[in-house]
């Protein structure tokens, strides 16, 4: 490596990683907020990690090795929002489906219901 | 309020004087850079540096045990069994805290001997105090473990979050015992210390932080606990897997076997991926909630752990963690740079949420909001981020200038020290050290006024009575 490249490399591996949480916030944000425009800001930030990602691997003196852990990794930031969110998702409503389920808030349900009739 | 929670407002407190004291020698040793002359033949650099980076590990012990005894009892449902034994543990913590510090202040150093590491200084980076005290450091944790463990067996009640927590406090302890021996040779000597150094602070810890945050996020949030169970087993699996082996980036260039060039770099590229992972949580929780809290500090500082985590260990982490960077960055400033930011992130946000909370509770305040908090939130984070800012840049022009061009050198060194990159680097960790100290002398104030003349209702309204 020349010391040139050590700055260079580094400073694209942390733009690498700090793309890639851009990403997963605005991801969650559009998701969150019901805005699909933010995903699609969301998603050009990917882009740009992308393109990080292939001058990492194409323009960068590390090893291959390094360069195919970086390419595998690339895939993982843009499945790890979706999946986080739709696990959080579902145990969330997994525990609403479990706390519906329970007598007492059955009979709050049906006593509010009747306050509601009367 | 149970007796447990009165002595986790003793450890918290202690955690917050350290807090200070960790700050205070921060500052003192980035002014030794601006200014090399600066109490020359009075105190030195080193022990500055000793005082700052050992009331770093300890002020962020005093706030784990502290967060733990407040949240066991609510989790349990009945007080602390054998509180008293962790109360007189506090009392005899403390004093030897103060002791290894005056110590360390008026001592400083000693000749190479068994009575110098004995009494004055071991002289291993983050477990300098003297052997007499790491023994009362582990009498301390043996302590803390038995009131956990003991009261998990009384009480009826057993969360998953309370049996993660008694798992993690074997290694907590085991590890602390690479304390004490001192190996002449450096590479096997160094081997065994990373595993105290990393995977306390990159695996037990992580799990105490996590249990913490699960306590914490119930109490403030009201989130359920089957969530935030399945979440801690996910987080606690992620963070271990890549956490354990991830100890291979310290061993590149001590001597260990080439092997550990693959291991540690694989394990140390795979860390930011879980730390993502709690960003989108903080952000679900923060969503799910829309923002509503009677605790805003607590949930801001909340968040600032997740992003920091983020930033500190996941971004700053892997700008260095491979072995072809990490060759000629590993211990510069780069290294402090990170070192800086994953602690703030990880750990000590956590702590400061967790303090608020208990204010709140313990001052039974009907919400907890003002200026001061916004202001220290605001002053020490940015304070933070410039000095990171500063270092990284300090570090990585020490990388180019010493360790690429020069090759490491001694000449190498010195000529960095004139380099005006470098000089400037110091010179804005210095005046964003002077403005998070500021933010912590507002934090203070806040922690002790914050919440005391605003009352939660306790008592019937008399229009309430009246209808």
């Amino acid at each position: 490596m020349t010391p040139d490249s050590v700055v260079t490399t580094a400073l694209l591996l942390g733009a690498f990683v700090l793309l890639a949480g851009v990403y997963g916030l605005l991801y969650s944000l559009a998701v969150l907020l019901e805005r699909p425009s933010l995903k699609s800001v969301g998603y050009f930030f990917y882009l740009v990690h992308f393109v990080i990602m292939l001058t990492i691997v194409f323009a960068t003196p590390l090893g291959a090795g390094w360069k195919v852990l970086i390419a595998v990794s690339s895939i993982a930031y843009l499945a790890i929002p979706p999946i986080t969110w739709r696990y959080l998702t579902r145990i969330h409503r997994d525990e609403e489906r479990l706390h519906d389920s329970k007598p007492a808030r059955r009979a709050a349900r049906t006593l509010a219901g009747m306050g509601r009739s009367a | 309020m149970y007796r447990s929670q009165r002595l986790a407002l003793k450890y918290l407190s202690a955690s917050m004087v350290l807090f200070g004291v960790m700050v205070l020698f921060g500052v003192l040793s980035a002014t030794y850079y601006v200014n090399p002359s600066f109490l020359l033949d009075t105190f030195n650099f080193n022990t500055a540096k000793i005082l700052h980076i050992d009331t770093l590990i300890l002020w962020h012990l005093m706030g784990f045990f502290g967060a733990v005894y407040w949240f066991l009892p609510v989790d349990t449902g009945q007080d602390v069994e054998g509180i008293a034994l962790g109360e007189v543990m506090f009392w005899i913590f403390c004093a030897v805290i103060a002791v290894v510090a005056a110590v360390l202040i008026f001592v400083q150093y000693g000749p190479a001997t068994e009575f110098t590491l004995w009494f004055i200084n071991q002289g291993r980076k983050y477990v300098e105090a003297p052997r007499w005290a790491a023994v009362a450091v582990v009498i301390a944790g043996v302590v803390f473990a038995y009131n956990v463990v003991a009261t998990a067996l009384k009480s009826t009640r057993r969360s998953g979050i309370l049996i993660v927590l008694i798992l993690d406090l074997v290694p907590l302890l085991v590890l602390y015992l690479d304390a004490f021996p001192s190996i002449p040779n450096m590479s096997q000597d160094l081997f065994w210390w990373w595993w105290l150094v990393h995977l306390w602070v990159e695996a037990t810890w992580e799990v105490l932080i996590g249990c913490i945050m699960a306590w914490t996020l119930m109490e403030l949030l009201g989130a359920s606990r089957h969530v935030v169970e399945s979440w801690l087993y996910v987080e606690v699996a992620l963070v271990l897997g890549t956490g354990i082996l991830g100890l291979g980036h310290h061993y590149f260039w001590i001597g260990t076997p080439r092997y550990w060039l693959g291991v540690g770099g694989f394990f140390s590229a795979l860390e930011p991926l879980p730390l993502l992972g709690m960003v989108i949580h903080a952000i679900y929780d923060a969503g799910t909630h829309r923002m509503q809290t009677g605790n805003r500090p607590a949930f801001y500082w909340m968040l600032a752990e997740a992003f920091g985590n983020f930033l500190g260990a996941g971004v700053w982490g892997f700008m260095m963690t491979l072995p072809q960077i990490n060759l000629y960055s590993h211990g510069t400033q780069w290294t402090a740079s990170h070192a800086h930011f994953a602690f703030w992130g990880a750990y000590s946000c956590g702590i400061v949420a967790v303090i608020y909370l208990a204010l709140e509770k313990s001052r039974k305040s009907a919400g907890l909001d003002g200026w001061a908090w916004k202001w220290s939130f605001a002053l020490l984070n940015l304070g933070l981020l410039g000095m990171v800012g500063g270092l990284l840049i300090a570090g990585m022009d020490q990388a180019f200038f010493d360790r690429a061009l020069g090759g490491s050198t001694w000449s190498s060194f010195i000529a960095l020290q004139h380099r005006p990159w470098y000089i400037e680097g110091m010179w804005s960790r210095f005046g964003f050290g002077l403005m998070f100290a500021a933010g912590y002398a507002i934090l203070m104030y806040d922690m002790l006024s914050i919440g005391k003349g605003k009352q939660a209702k306790t008592t019937i309204e008399p229009r309430e009575a009246a209808a």
